[in-house]
């Protein structure tokens, strides 16, 4: 399966044939490998400590020493962006670790032993549509303290759900088809006929709705940082960041809010970007 | 005859309809030797590939069933998930029609071929390889080899069933299922698959239950060969025998309704009307609708499976259809 997982995720980006795809999406996957790259080497990058306050370098403009400029407290902007971008991955890749395994669990679970317990399964992901993340996110946070932590397990719910939905439905179509019944009547039990072939099937779109949940994910967290619920002052983070230069942009220094929300649009649109075309691509193999 | 390998004793099947239970198989009497090669021929829903999926244990949703199936010893209805995957992965195969779709789309062809011991039967990766390239160039592929590496979309029909063949006989069965293996291919392709299943049954000792709607093909290939309808096999008899001494009027209705080089070029004779299902037999003969020998006797009172001369003939009038006039089509 090793092999085979290499070779299709070869498949959908080999640096070969970058200039094969859509430029957008060259472009899109070029950039989320820049983010990532920057929050991996952040504190090998940040010009300045990003926690460094300093009362009387308030609001200054961008110059040689703050190529950015500074906030509220005398902190280096671009020092506060490069560190907010390994928050802003951080959170929607615990979604996404937590999210998945169960999700894809739950659906072939369902799609493979239908009867009662697809019923079950079925209703607890309608019912977690009923709940909104974010509201789930808030609720944890009262039941809880608020952290990133917090936030991100509670977002997971709702993400569980729906990539329980889409992959239970393919789980289905893949379970009906010829060659799983051949496969039954080779002698391979449930487990091997899932491990070696309905998961590699399904993984195009696996793959496709994790990414798409990745950018869903990175608004749910900014939104729950940006109302004091998930990352706490005074770690850098995009979504706090945005709320924390609210009272800026009263006094006439909006640079703050607008640098992290750029950040957090460029994040969310080359995501998307990339989720879309493999959310295509996966249509497109059926 | 030797300890018959496969014994099916008035199998009756039936899946839970829209009025109540759907019969589709009404008491399926059928033995395979070791190394025998029998065929069941019928129409499209007469039940021969239910039957054959039967043995392999694989039955519709919800399916209720009655009678038995003796398979190598094991007692295939009885039998518990464990017992069926062994069953099913060292002394019973099955070779499907379509083998593009039976085949997984995504994966060469040396895993499919491999797997099918390695992931159940325990055997090593290097040998299940050898073994599988062995079994290729038995199905007289071109470059075995390279044709591991494939994928399926890369090889035409005729290729893709030699594989599914040679995945087939992977776990070194007893038993063959081939459920219409040549119906999806041309005509030559059909020839040179079926010279190639001959070739492997007699290397390989196989028994073979054979399943088509060629009457002309099953006679050809098969020591005997019966024909299904309604759900039921209605005669049963070496090939040959079959073949030139049909006995039920319906396998005589089948091998008047093919075109034949030796009969000249006047119109064929179609049997009327339609093949019924299984679950439409209200008593009586199934075919009596259908049959021109038939009398009143034949509408209430329903004949079984009874040997007659070399084989077995589910007919009231067996015996007589030599003396007796067929009425006229009206």
């Amino acid at each position: 399966m090793t092999a085979y997982a290499a070779s299709r995720l070869g498949r959908i980006r080999p640096l070969s044939r970058v200039s094969g795809h859509p430029l957008g999406v060259t472009v899109a996957g070029g950039t989320i490998v820049f983010i990532v790259m920057v929050a991996i080497f952040a504190p090998l990058l940040t010009p300045a400590d990003p926690n460094q306050a300093s009362i009387i370098d308030q609001y200054l403009s961008p110059s040689a020493d703050h190529w950015l400029g500074t906030d509220a407290s005398g902190r280096d902007l671009l020092s506060r962006l490069i560190e907010g971008s390994r928050t802003a991955l951080l959170g929607p890749t615990i979604v996404i670790l937590i999210s998945t395994p169960i999700g894809v669990a739950a659906a072939l679970l369902a799609a493979w032993r239908g009867g009662w317990l697809d019923a079950v399964i079925s209703r607890v992901i309608d019912v977690s549509f009923a709940f909104p993340g974010l509201l789930l996110a808030i609720i944890a946070a009262a039941v809880f303290s608020p952290s990133l932590l917090v936030a991100a397990v509670a977002l997971s719910v709702t993400y569980t759900a729906y990539t329980a939905r889409v992959v239970r439905s393919e789980a289905l179509r893949q379970r009906s088809r010829p060659y799983i019944e051949a496969l039954w009547v080779q002698g391979h039990s449930t487990l091997s006929i899932w491990r070696r072939h309905l998961l590699p099937n399904l993984m195009p779109l696996i793959l496709a709705q994790v990414t798409l949940s990745f950018a869903y994910a990175t608004v749910d967290i900014a939104t729950v940082s940006f109302l004091g619920l998930g990352v706490q002052p005074p770690t850098a983070d995009w979504g706090t960041m945005v709320a924390e230069g609210k009272a800026a942009i009263e006094e006439g220094f909006p640079q703050e809010s607008l640098y992290a929300s750029g950040c957090l649009v460029v994040l969310i649109l080359s995501v998307s970007v990339v989720g879309d075309y493999l959310t295509d691509r996966a249509e497109q193999r059926k | 005859m030797s300890a018959p390998l496969l014994e099916i004793e008035d199998l009756c099947l039936a899946v839970p309809g829209q009025a109540g239970e759907r019969p589709l198989l009404r008491g399926v009497d059928l033995v395979v030797g070791a190394g025998e090669v029998v065929s069941i021929v019928g129409e499209s829903g007469s039940g021969k590939s239910l039957t054959a999926r039967a043995v392999m244990g694989m039955l519709p949703d919800g399916a209720k069933t009655a009678g038995s199936i003796r398979l190598a010893g094991t007692s295939v209805l009885a039998a518990s998930g464990n017992e069926l995957r062994a069953l099913r992965s060292q002394r019973v195969a099955m070779v499907f029609q379509d083998p593009r779709a039976h085949i997984n789309p995504v994966r060469r062809i040396g895993d499919y071929l491999t797997e099918a011991v390695t992931a159940v039967g325990g055997v090593s990766g290097s040998a299940a390889r050898a073994r599988a390239i062995e079994l290729l160039t038995a199905t007289q592929i071109e470059d075995p080899a390279g044709i591991m590496s494939r994928f399926p979309h890369e090889l035409s029909g005729g290729m893709l069933q030699r594989v599914m063949i040679a995945g087939a006989l992977m776990g070194e069965p007893e038993m063959l299922l081939a459920d219409e293996p040549t119906t999806a291919l041309d005509v030559t392709t059909q020839a040179e698959v079926m010279a190639i299943l001959a070739r492997l049954r007699r290397d390989f000792e196989l028994a073979i239950l054979f399943i088509t709607h060629d009457l002309e093909l099953a006679a050809a290939f098969a020591d005997r060969t019966a024909v299904m309808y309604a759900g039921r096999i209605v005669e049963e008899a070496p090939s040959a025998v079959l073949h030139e001494h049909p006995e039920h009027p319906y396998t005589v209705g089948l091998l008047r309704s093919r075109p034949s080089l030796g009969h000249g070029t006047g119109r064929l004779e179609a049997i009327r009307g339609r093949p019924i299902e299984a679950a439409e037999v209200s008593g009586g003969c199934a075919f009596a609708p259908r049959c021109g020998f038939a009398e009143p006797r034949c509408l209430t009172e329903d004949p079984r499976l009874l040997p007659h001369g070399a084989g077995t003939v589910a007919c009231l009038r067996a015996g007589e259809l030599g003396q007796v006039e067929e009425r006229s089509h009206a």
